[in-house]
């Protein structure tokens, strides 16, 4: 639990102290997976099993792993659009540093 | 330069007290036992009802099938807004 | 590489499809299938490049909106016969899982081709150096 606490706040860091756009959407890439591992922790059950139901037997709780396979999902589709955008942006500016988008002045 | 500095401190500390947040609310989440939470009973003596064994996709796809429907429409439209992006080559000048 | 990329195209889609269809009775689902099978087309579409394939993976996007309208078309039946969205048509049989999870995947395995399709085609010439 602790570990994936960590992995979001890595992604955090990387959010908040980077310049380079494709680095931001790593960042962001990172902090999801930081939350699938959160979910996935808070759902299990000490002496459960994968839940598939082949008889009496205890398993983790089902529900995480059903949204996280949704977060999974919107987390490509943020990513590509993301990208998406940043192609344009290079494109267009000749630079994937954000700094460059404000009129490159240094302050943020 | 000197403003960046200060923004960055401040980032910095909020970082640290988020820090502390989360790690408290964690291992109180850590501690409780979910085995006699109603929604997971439900799920585990129901999921007959589906037909299927896997309770994964039980949830995901007869349970709660509207949140799978908007994830699939989120999926549709992350492409369509893509592949509209590289339609306008001709005037890519964007300043 | 291309002979790799050839040999083992056919396995990949095989096992998305596997993935696919016993999703009810095995870890698995739509959403692994289609992915699996769209790296194995994505192998092939690296590998090779020839015209023939990207002319035909190249309006995929066709079969993306299919499977938004088809997830759609099972919840209004759904809501016509049963009463409400989503309704399970044939209580305790897993067909309509099956038809979901087949439907779900096409639409994964068209979007991420579909994804990847756009991000070949694209040639990234900052226009400020010119």
């Amino acid at each position: 639990m602790n570990i994936a606490i960590l992995v979001i706040l890595v992604g955090l860091y990387g959010l908040t102290n980077n310049d380079n756009a494709i680095k931001l959407m790593m960042s962001l890439s990172v902090m999801g997976t930081g939350v699938i591992l959160l979910f996935v922790t808070v759902g299990y059950i000490p002496g459960g099993e994968a839940p598939l139901m082949t008889g009496p037997v205890s398993t983790v709780d089902p529900l995480p792993h059903s949204v996280m396979i949704t977060f999974i999902v919107i987390n490509l589709a943020t990513t590509a659009l993301g990208l998406a955008m940043i192609l344009q942006l290079f494109k267009g500016y000749g630079s994937v540093n954000i700094s460059e988008y404000f009129g490159g002045e240094e302050e943020l | 330069m000197k403003g960046k500095h200060r923004s960055k401190n401040i980032l910095t500390l909020g970082l640290l007290c988020l820090i502390a947040v989360l790690i408290i609310s964690g291992l109180r989440l850590e501690h409780q036992d979910k085995r006699d939470s109603p929604l997971h009973r439900y799920y585990v003596e129901t999921y007959e009802d589906a037909g299927s064994i896997n309770l994964v996709e039980t949830i995901l796809l007869n349970y709660r099938a509207y949140d799978t429907f908007g994830e699939v429409m989120v999926l549709y439209i992350a492409i369509a807004g893509i592949l509209i992006l590289g339609e306008d080559k001709k005037k890519g000048d964007v300043t | 590489m291309r002979t790799a990329g050839r040999a083992i195209t056919p396995f990949i889609l095989l096992y998305g499809a596997y993935v696919t269809l016993f999703g009810v009775l095995s870890p698995g689902g739509g959403f692994p299938g289609g992915i699996i099978m769209a790296s194995g087309v994505i192998l092939i579409l690296v590998t090779h490049g020839s015209d023939e394939i990207k002319a035909l993976v190249e309006n995929i996007e066709w079969l993306d909106t299919f499977g938004a309208l088809a997830f759609l078309v099972v919840g209004l039946t759904g809501l016509f016969i049963g009463g409400a969205y989503f309704t399970n048509i044939w209580p305790r049989s897993p067909a309509m899982l099956v038809i979901l999870d087949v439907v779900v995947a096409l639409k994964v395995f068209a979007g991420t081709v579909a994804l990847f399709v756009y991000f070949f085609k694209l040639e990234v010439i900052p226009s400020s150096t010119e």
